[in-house]
């Protein structure tokens, strides 16, 4: 039985302009009692999620709608794991597989096949299982003999089949 | 607080769960840095090569030490050094170099840490077969110290990371340290025995005794030369490798789930 179980989650993310993250600057700080707008103590936070509360479990969809910057791929990518919630909590039975963005983790030096087999352990496979996957992903991607040559001479056609043909492959559960 | 180690913990065997993650990529890193060339990764044995070689002989003359002693000495030195420098130099980088990944995916953070360990091994393995050829050279043959060296290695290996770690976090945050740690490591050298050696430091030697990288690299170095390092030397990096992956481990665990918004 998988699901997912989040309770009042909110995400706040800092934002360090290059002046605030840099040592100096905490170091001025000390010796320097007076504070200056934006550039004092805190960096500026951008409350991406607040106070989410969602229940899902097996065979559920979920659809997301929202503006450009309502905070979609923040839950998704706290969903996953990558965010922790500020607050709050993220309760997560199962494996999730994620697609953010499409040409994460090609070397465009390496070969298709070497890609797949990258790709495949960042996204938590093991070498023996990516093996069993590789004819499919080569089906799939529909790209024959150019697996075998490095990426740098794809075109960004051939880049989004491979992309494709990976993130698709890893088996979540349902 | 208690969460957050646990977390950490979590994070930690994980990590060495997906060992052929860090593994392979590693390996990849290495290799892809020399595609197309024709030595490929052995670019970087011939250059240390060139500077053991050409130092070595040059020095031995400057110092009036003997090139057969003086020679294995820094050749295994630089490549220590060389060793050190991967490791903290870009051990501050661990989580930065790799940030797209790390906001992509939920991969535990400790991988990239081993990778970057990992990576470095390999880059030492090929750098140590000039102390290989230098020791066929001038016949050194150390027998059971060699084990002695291993376990040496090991410790050095330990202490690295966990400064790796340590300035991998904080750089995430802080982007002025990586180049701090590099001047640092830089002038750290000839403060260093790598170059000369320890007694000709004469009264400043107990300066040297309080350099922590001198420890560490003289539980490689004496018993692969065939000489026994000090206790003290034991003693610095056994406890410092013990305390630092303590507070490394802490300080990771304190801030890990900050990570994912810095880099």
């Amino acid at each position: 039985m998988s699901g997912i179980k989040v309770r009042n989650a909110s995400v706040e993310i800092p934002i360090y302009d290059v002046s605030a993250r840099s040592l100096k600057k905490v170091a001025m700080r000390l010796s320097v009692g007076g504070r200056l707008g934006s550039d004092a103590g805190h960096p500026v936070v951008v409350k991406a999620l607040h106070d989410i509360s969602l229940d899902l479990t097996t065979g559920d969809r979920l659809g997301l709608l929202g503006h450009n910057g309502a905070g979609k791929s923040t839950l998704l990518r706290m969903l996953a794991g990558i965010y922790e919630p500020t607050s709050g909590s993220v309760e997560v039975t199962g494996k999730v597989a994620s697609l953010f963005d499409i040409g994460l983790g090609f070397n465009l030096e390496a070969t298709g096949y070497d890609n797949i087999r990258m790709g495949g352990l960042y996204l938590g496979m093991a070498l023996r299982e990516i093996e069993l996957k590789i004819p499919d992903i080569a089906e799939f991607s529909e790209l024959g003999e150019f697996l075998d040559v490095p990426l740098r001479t794809y075109s960004q056609g051939m880049l989004a089949r491979l992309s494709f043909a990976i993130s698709t492959c890893v088996n979540p559960t349902f | 607080m208690n969460l957050q180690v646990a977390r950490a913990w979590r994070d930690l065997a994980n990590s060495l769960g997906s060992w052929q993650l860090w593994v392979y990529v590693g390996l990849q890193d290495v290799r892809l840095r020399y595609r197309r060339s024709a030595i490929g990764p052995f670019w970087i044995t011939l250059s240390l090569a060139v500077t053991v070689v050409g130092v070595g002989i040059f020095y031995s003359g400057i110092f009036q030490s003997e090139v057969h002693i003086y020679l294995p000495y820094i050749a295994i030195g630089f490549i220590i050094w060389a060793y050190i420098t991967e490791l903290v130099v870009d051990g501050c980088l661990v989580f930065i170099h790799d940030g797209s990944y790390i906001r992509q995916l939920p991969a535990p953070l400790l991988t990239y840490l081993f990778k970057a360990t990992w990576r470095a091994i390999i880059i030492f393995a090929h750098n140590f077969v000039i102390f290989i050829a230098v020791a066929l050279w001038f016949r050194i043959w150390a027998g059971w110290a060699y084990l002695e060296a291993l376990l040496g290695f090991v410790l050095l290996t330990l202490n690295g990371a966990w400064m790796a770690l340590f300035l991998g976090t904080v750089s995430g945050r802080y982007r002025d340290v990586p180049p701090i740690v590099q001047s640092g490591v830089s002038v750290l050298f000839f403060l260093t025995p790598v170059l000369w050696e320890r007694h000709a430091a004469k009264q400043y030697s107990t300066f040297v005794d309080l350099n922590p990288f001198y420890h560490m690299i003289e539980v490689v170095r004496a018993p692969l030369l065939g000489n026994a390092a000090p206790p003290l030397s034991w003693l610095v990096v056994s406890v410092m490798a013990l305390v630092g992956w303590s507070f490394a481990f802490l300080f990771f665990a304190r801030y890990r789930r900050r990570i994912a918004y810095w880099v």
